[in-house]
């Protein structure tokens, strides 16, 4: 089982905090999203800072990366400062 | 514009004299850092000792403040670094500044040394130097409670009258943190600059200015990082964006990555902990946490703070950091520098070099380390001196994590490598901001350059470099500059491919910065879109400002800066990293994770004019227009 951890803005839009999965990569997540909570939510997913146990998928294989048991699957805010 | 005015104090006799700064220098230097490094450089001779009798501090606006222009009540602090030896300019966002303009002054110069402790006041135009006994001892808190609600104030805690080398000057609940300008203060003995007046700033073409002002506010509160992720999470929320690209500096940047930054996350904040957003004067961002601290609603940490509260010392308690935070604020100690020094003891403690009471791990024992240290009770005066000056007691040079003695900020550069040139390069030591803040375009943003490449990074460093020098000149927050990446981006997420390609092409836009560097002359337009600062001085002063001539300035400040440097005996020598970042490989299997200094450095030499050592050339400093 994996776990999915929403962050605002999608936090705003799928209206929970998180919710188990058994899905196999991030597409099929982004996938489940498009099919649960609509296109809206499907388009904030997709420009979320997206991370698999904190570590972003744009160190790993993207969209196609690959998620175990026990993954936790972050959609986190752009954020900015310094 | 009319000519900026300034009030010399002399400590030492008490006496103020007026001077009105030269045409020649305003419309080369226009304000803040830049024309108070050339203050600095006129008025010091080389190799004063930063905490002597004759040593001068300058405080000064900039042309924007008080104007009603976005982000711009920033006033700065410039004198000889404390901790490094070199330059120091330091920025605020309290209210000193643009009651120090409605009072009739555009900037102070103080000189010499009060022999008891004093506290300066300008009201109306009028300078008193008065005893401030009363105050010694006293928190930054509590000392500007001493004065009326409404005076600008300006003040140094416990630590800057300690001589603590990162002590901070605050104002209200901000602080020029960085470079010890609290102990600058308190060796001075002023414990306290106060100011009130009612001159309303000049504005050359005010009807344009206002309607510009409107169209910069609706761009910067439309746009997804000003008016969205700012307000929101504040610059906490780097944490966790750092945290996610192995930039976030933990175990005193042994490491990138920590599998408990959530507990300190700008999400955490704000989903437990903020009570409302903030802001300074004038500002339509408000990234301002408002936290509550023992029933006290103050002020609330900044993403520096939380990594190096937090991951940097391995600590997971968000209460133990927010309070940390305000411990500094009101003890005026710069939280960058503090904390960075105890995670270096805690590191000599670990290698069973020497034992300071501090641990990986633990932040609860923090709280006597942290006032220990301000008071610099015993052996906690070791640490008030800073890392650099802890490892050559110590030992532990390559891993005190410091450029020039000044400690490095919550960037892990073997990620971000262009932010390790940066940080090499910063004219002020180990700074992100003035060391053009690649970090942004490399591992914290929403557009991804390779971070490991050095392809292009010299040249845009030194663009960045420039580009917020000038910022900080105007009197602007650089906040107000991080609408430059097109909200498409945003929209589309880093993981797009179109953001994707665009973060590649830009890996490779080396020779085009080149160009952009040499074309600056010729760039004679001001958009809302890249710096909308150049059109709104542009209207305030009647200056021909524009693009080019605008970064122009933050050039010739920063070559400004690397002749105080010069001038002070720093060589290329200090445009270094601890060996750490340099020689070990932030992961043992991948070679290209460490910053190539060696391979950057002389092509950053050469884009920059300066010698094969380092040194600004005169035909470059000519070209400048810089006269020494």
């Amino acid at each position: 089982m994996k776990t999915i951890r929403y962050f605002a803005p999608m936090r705003g839009v799928v209206h929970k905090e998180t919710e188990e999965t058994d899905l196999a990569s991030i597409r099929d997540v982004l996938d489940y999203i498009k099919t649960a909570y609509g296109k809206e939510a499907y388009k904030t997913a997709k420009s979320s800072l997206i991370v698999v146990n904190d570590v972003s998928i744009g160190l790993m294989n993207g969209k196609k990366t690959a998620l175990n048991d026990g993954d936790v699957i972050g959609f986190l805010p752009l954020c900015g400062g310094g | 514009m009319r000519a900026p005015v300034y009030a010399i104090i002399d400590l030492s006799t008490g006496k103020t004299e007026r001077m009105e700064i030269g045409k020649n220098y305003y419309e080369k230097y226009l304000g803040g850092k830049t024309l108070a490094t050339r203050l600095l450089l006129d008025m010091t001779p080389a190799g004063l000792d930063p905490l002597g009798p004759d040593t001068v501090i300058v405080i000064n606006t900039s042309p924007a403040n008080g104007t009603g222009a976005p982000s711009s009540s920033r006033f700065n602090m410039t004198f000889k670094n404390v901790l490094t030896g070199g330059i120091a300019t330091s920025n605020c966002g309290g209210q000193f500044g643009v009651l120090l303009k409605r009072a009739g002054y555009d900037g102070i110069v103080l000189k010499g040394q009060s022999e008891k402790p004093v506290t300066i006041e300008i009201i109306d135009g009028a300078v008193s130097i008065r005893d401030a006994g009363d105050l010694w001892g006293k928190d930054a808190e509590e000392t500007q409670e001493a004065f009326p609600k409404i005076y600008g104030k300006l003040v140094i805690g416990p630590a800057g009258e300690n001589l603590v080398r990162y002590a901070s000057a605050v104002s209200g609940e901000r602080v020029a943190g960085r470079c010890g300008g609290g102990a600058a203060l308190g060796a001075k003995k002023v414990k306290a600059i106060v100011a009130y007046g009612t001159r309303k700033p000049e504005i050359h073409n005010k009807k344009a200015f206002d309607k510009y002002v409107k169209k910069w506010v609706h761009f910067l509160r439309s746009h997804p990082m000003t008016g969205e992720a700012l307000p929101n999470y504040g610059s906490a929320g780097l944490v966790s964006k750092a945290n996610s690209t192995n930039a976030l500096p933990t175990h005193n940047f042994k490491y990138g990555h920590s599998a408990d930054a959530h507990y300190v996350s700008g999400e955490t904040l704000t989903d437990k902990y903020l009570l409302r957003n903030s802001s300074c004067i004038s500002c339509p961002i408000r990234c301002e946490r408002r936290v509550l601290v023992d029933g006290k609603d103050v002020k609330g940490p900044e993403y520096e703070t939380c990594g190096f509260f937090g991951p940097n010392i391995d600590a997971i308690s968000m209460e133990n950091m927010l309070r940390l935070n305000y411990l500094c604020d009101i003890l005026g100690m710069d939280t960058i520098s503090l904390a960075s020094t105890i995670a270096f003891a805690m590191e000599l403690k670990e290698n069973g070099v020497a034992d300071f009471g501090v641990s990986f791990g633990d932040s609860e024992g923090l709280f006597e380390v942290v006032q220990k240290i301000a008071r610099r009770d015993g052996i906690y005066s070791d640490l008030a001196n800073g890392s650099k000056w802890m490892s050559e007691k110590y030992g532990g040079k390559d891993y005190a994590m410091h450029s020039k003695g000044l400690e490095m900020a919550s960037y892990e550069p073997r990620r971000s490598v262009g932010m390790g040139l940066g940080y090499a390069t910063s004219n002020r030591g180990g700074c992100h901001l003035n060391g053009g803040y690649l970090a942004l375009l490399e591992s914290v943003g929403v557009l991804m350059m390779d971070p490991l490449s050095t392809s292009a990074k010299p040249a845009l460093t030194i663009f960045m470099q420039n580009a917020l020098d000038a910022i900080s000149a105007g009197g602007f927050c650089l906040f107000s500059a991080q609408s430059f990446v097109p909200a498409i981006f945003f929209r589309l997420g880093p993981h797009h491919p179109f953001t994707r390609i665009v973060g590649k092409i830009a890996t490779h836009a080396g020779p085009l910065v080149r160009m952009l560097l040499w074309m600056m002359p010729v760039l004679r337009f001001n958009s809302v879109y890249l710096f909308p600062h150049a059109e709104a001085l542009r209207l305030i002063t009647g200056l021909p400002l524009y693009t080019g001539s605008f970064v122009k300035i933050g050039e010739r400040g920063y070559n400004l800066e690397r002749t105080y440097n010069m001038r002070e005996g720093l060589t290329m020598a200090d445009d270094s990293l601890p060996d750490r970042l340099t020689k070990v490989p932030q992961d043992p299997d991948n070679p290209k994770t460490v910053v190539r200094l060696d391979k950057m450095l002389p092509v950053y030499y050469k884009i920059r004019g300066w010698s094969k050592t380092g040194v600004p050339t005169a035909k470059k400093l000519r070209k400048l227009g810089i006269e020494l």
